[in-house]
Order: structure tokens, then sequence, then C-alpha cells
């Protein structure tokens, strides 16, 4: 997905989805505002690997402190959104 | 550490193995303190190694080292270049996250593919499995083909070795 065609709606519908599929979860009821150790099934191992699917779909690399500084699911929208660049909220 | 061909798919003869001078930790059947790796091309068009370390490759007891997870991981997705793409390449970048710790003696399989190419380097990834099915490291790699140059300078071949290898370089990344 190149970064060009990228809203921040589309990266949030990615994130909820790698979660769901990963948690074995509803991404339904993932919103934006809930803690990602807080989900059910949530481990670190689990999470690293959505981050990881994550850096593999738009082909960016995350800072490692700000990975784990990351605490919400809105803070890992918004962690891929400045690594894919761009100004997306006019898109 | 060996080598285990319980995967299904077809085993891969490395048509390097035939040249004497190549001595690759990674591949080579000649290398006796290397991994021996071997090769399958899997059903759905990745390659993969199967691998069991012995406690000669640990770190903390019992768990493998962290350096040669990352040498099974350049080797398995520089293997794949080479198969598919009859080309030798360097590595010049590897990430990688690393998930789970790969224990001594459980068999993992490393799986890898090409995922993209442009501006003279191309793009891999690789996943190492455990036996639970659970993922153990993920993975990226970006190589940059060798030029005949580069072999002839760094390689210390003799002239009939690099004949007989020097299909391998100048090859392209395909792009336009």
């Amino acid at each position: 997905m190149s970064a060009e065609s990228t809203t921040r709606e589309q990266i949030a519908s990615v994130t909820a989805e790698y979660l769901a599929t990963e948690l074995k979860i509803s991404a339904d009821g993932i919103s934006g505002a809930d803690v990602l150790r807080d989900l059910p099934g949530a481990d670190s191992m689990k999470l690293l690997r959505v981050v990881s699917k994550l850096e593999r779909q738009w082909d960016v690399e995350f800072e490692d402190e700000a990975i784990f500084a990351v605490k919400t699911v809105d803070e890992l929208v918004a962690l891929v959104e400045k690594s894919v660049g761009g100004d997306l909220a006019a898109s | 550490m060996s080598a285990v061909a319980h995967t299904a798919g077809e085993e891969i003869e490395l048509p390097w193995h035939a040249e004497p001078s190549f001595n690759c930790f990674g591949c080579s059947p000649r290398n006796p303190v290397g991994l021996k790796l071997r090769m399958r091309r899997l059903p759905n068009g990745d390659h993969a190694a199967e691998t069991v370390f012995s406690a000669e490759y640990a770190s903390y007891p019992g768990i493998v080292h962290g350096g040669i997870v990352h040498v099974l991981l350049d080797e398995v997705m520089g293997d794949t270049l080479a198969l598919v793409h009859g080309m030798l390449a360097f590595s010049v970048t590897l990430r990688s996250k690393m998930l789970l710790p790969l224990r001594v003696g459980l068999r993992y399989l490393t799986t890898a593919r090409i995922t993209g190419r442009g501006n003279g380097v191309l793009h891999t990834e690789a996943e190492i499995t455990g036996p639970d099915g659970e993922v153990h490291v993920m993975a990226s790699g970006t190589f940059q083909p060798i030029r005949s140059e580069q072999a002839r300078n760094l390689m210390e071949l003799d002239e009939a070795a690099f004949g007989r290898v020097r299909h391998y370089f100048d090859h392209g990344t395909g792009e336009s």
C-alpha cells in the first residue's frame, strides 16, 4: 500500500484487523481508546507481531522506544501515520 | 546443529555447492563448523530451511544465540534470491523482530520470499516458526546484487574459479 493512497482511516482499519487476527477477537470490538495490553489475549509477543506486520504493510521501520511507548490503539495508529508520512488528515 | 528434511516441498540442490572455492558458513556441506542448511521450495512458492540447533550454538543455556539466528535469516533470504534469480547478492540491511527465543534441540522452519526490487536492490522477508506453529522471528532484508568487479576484488577467486561462477554476477534488479 503506498503512502500516497493511505488515509488515517485505512491505517486504523488495518491496525484493528491485524490486532483482531492476532488476538482472535472481533475487529468491531476494538476502539481507539483501548489499552493494547488490556485487549483480550494480548501479550507483548503478540503485540510486537502486530507491529512487525504493520511495518511490513507500509514498508516502514519504527523506533524501538516509540514502539514500547505506545499504550493505546490510537497511539499505535498515530505511530504508523507518522512513519508513513504526508498530510493524512487532509486526504 | 543439523538440517532435517520433514517439510513438505521439493528439496533443492544448491548449484553452487559444486564450486570448490565456496565454503559458505550457512549452506556449504563442506564447512565443518557451518550450518549446512538445506533449502526446500514450498508449495506456496516460498523457500525454506529446517534447522535443529545443538548446544554449541547457544547463548544462554538452552537458548540459540541471536547472532546465529541472524545467520539463518540472512542465509535463507540470500539463498532464495540466488535460487529464484540465479544471482549472488550482499545483504545491505537486515531487520528483525525477535518475538520469542529459539530453543536448543527443537525444530524450526525458516521461510523466505522476495517482496520487491528497485534502485539497485532487492527486498526479501522471512519468518522463523517453531514446532508449535508460533512465529518466533519476523525479518526483512535488502540485498544488492554482486558485480563481477566486486567479486574479483573481494572473493580471492582465481581465474578458473571466477569463470565458473561469473554467471552469478552483474545481474540487474529488473526495474525500469
